[in-house]
């Protein structure tokens, strides 16, 4: 990948945005890396994919938060920020790692909670998802009966299990990080 | 759902007035509790309507699964780790030949009974009496519909989930059935229904074919149970598995 300022801008603009062709890019200039790192640390093809998505989301959303500071070397950047998240995978799996590198690249805890529940929600089944989103469009219950066709007292249950089962989710992926 | 959940609720979604909005605010500063669970909400809400981060996402992991990273070495250590599994799970077979055990969803067929309806025509009876007949005729997708509608006031939680557990398991929605039951295994409710909920959680295992888990469920079930039909149902069950 090109490594001269105006492009990488160019790229990080592309991926705020969130363009296909910028996760492509990205995807080929550091998977290859990130994939041989993963498997000389105790991991196999399918923690490469799951970290990858992790560390590209969150630089994704870096970029998105309007005090992002520039970046002026991608490719460390994105190295920091992969290896850092993978050792503390490990470290959360009980198994010893190396010493995590001091960087400025720092994940806030927030951010990956963030991350999870935006995990567990792509897992929903399609008609929680859909109530969940009437929800959050600031539809009643009424409303949203009506949009389902249903009563008003399913409406309300439904919702009510959805929200369950997407923190359920959430909780459930947080353990799989955990216990690996 | 609680109070402080459905304030909280419709705070984000601007239901409040302004004075009602400055309480709870108030309340975010003075109590630790509130505040946590506001910002959990807070942050369930906004993932849910961050569309463009799911859409993210999505793309992300496609091109992950779309592109294929080539490995011939792991391939190949792969197909002989399988082939060896197989000749060893043969030999076992052969050794062994359990002429006794079953699958997992043939021991479900066999075991799983639903719960008797023991409601009667309480509150709103026409809504009721549906329920219940669609119960005695099988017809679950009423019954799902029907405990949707019904006034929660008039039936204890556990009870309902148990009705809503049953109609969930015959028609196939094990994982949302599993889910409901979980709950229960973390936060147990009284002895009346622990138990029960703790076998259907054990049925919609087998159903799943998860075989340890619905052998740890019953295992930890007969210990504590005083039925003995029930323990005569749990040993069958665990002898075949």
């Amino acid at each position: 990948m090109r490594s001269d300022s105006k492009y990488t801008e160019s790229l990080l603009e592309q991926l705020a945005a969130g363009k296909k062709e910028a996760i492509e890019k990205i995807y080929h200039a550091y998977f290859p890396g990130l994939l041989s790192f993963v498997r000389n640390n105790r991991g196999d093809i399918e923690d490469a994919k799951d970290l990858f998505q992790e560390c590209l989301y969150y630089l994704y959303r870096y970029l998105r938060k309007s005090d992002a500071q520039e970046i002026a070397n991608l490719e460390a950047y994105f190295r920091v920020m992969y290896r850092n998240r993978w050792y503390e995978h490990l470290k959360k799996r009980n198994r010893e790692v190396e010493s995590i590198e001091d960087s400025e690249v720092i994940i806030e805890e927030e951010d990956i909670h963030y991350y999870v529940y935006l995990q567990a929600f792509e897992k929903l089944g399609s008609d929680c998802k859909k109530v969940l989103r009437f929800y959050i469009d600031g539809k009643s219950s009424q409303e949203i009966a009506d949009l389902l066709n249903t009563s008003i007292d399913y409406a309300k249950r439904k919702k009510y299990l959805c929200k369950e089962s997407l923190k359920e989710i959430a909780s459930q992926i947080l353990k799989n990080h955990l216990t690996k | 759902m609680t109070e402080d959940q459905r304030l909280i609720e419709d705070y984000l979604v601007g239901n409040l007035s302004s004075a009602e909005k400055k309480s709870l605010e108030a309340r975010c500063q003075k109590d630790d509790d509130f505040r946590q669970q506001f910002l959990e909400e807070q942050l369930i809400f906004n993932s849910i309507k961050d569309h463009h981060a799911q859409v993210f996402l999505t793309n992300t992991r496609n091109i992950l699964n779309s592109n294929s990273v080539r490995n011939p070495r792991a391939r190949n250590l792969t197909l002989k780790l399988m082939a060896a599994s197989v000749i060893v799970l043969l030999g076992i077979f052969l050794i062994w030949k359990p002429t006794s055990s079953k699958s997992p969803q043939q021991l479900y067929t066999d075991f799983f009974r639903p719960y008797p309806m023991v409601l009667s025509q309480r509150g709103d009876a026409e809504g009721t009496e549906r329920l219940v007949q669609a119960y005695e005729q099988n017809n679950w997708i009423v019954v799902e519909q029907e405990l949707g509608n019904l006034d929660p006031d008039l039936i204890p939680s556990p009870l309902l989930d148990l009705y809503w557990t049953i109609s969930l398991l015959q028609q196939d929605k094990t994982d949302k059935a599993i889910r409901l039951l979980e709950k229960y295994r973390k936060q147990p409710v009284n002895d009346l229904y622990q138990q029960t909920l703790e076998w259907y959680l054990a049925m919609a295992y087998l159903q799943m074919g998860n075989s340890s888990d619905a052998k740890s469920v019953l295992t930890e079930l007969a210990r504590k149970t005083k039925s003995s039909q029930l323990q005569t149902d749990i040993g069958n069950i665990l002898k075949q598995l």
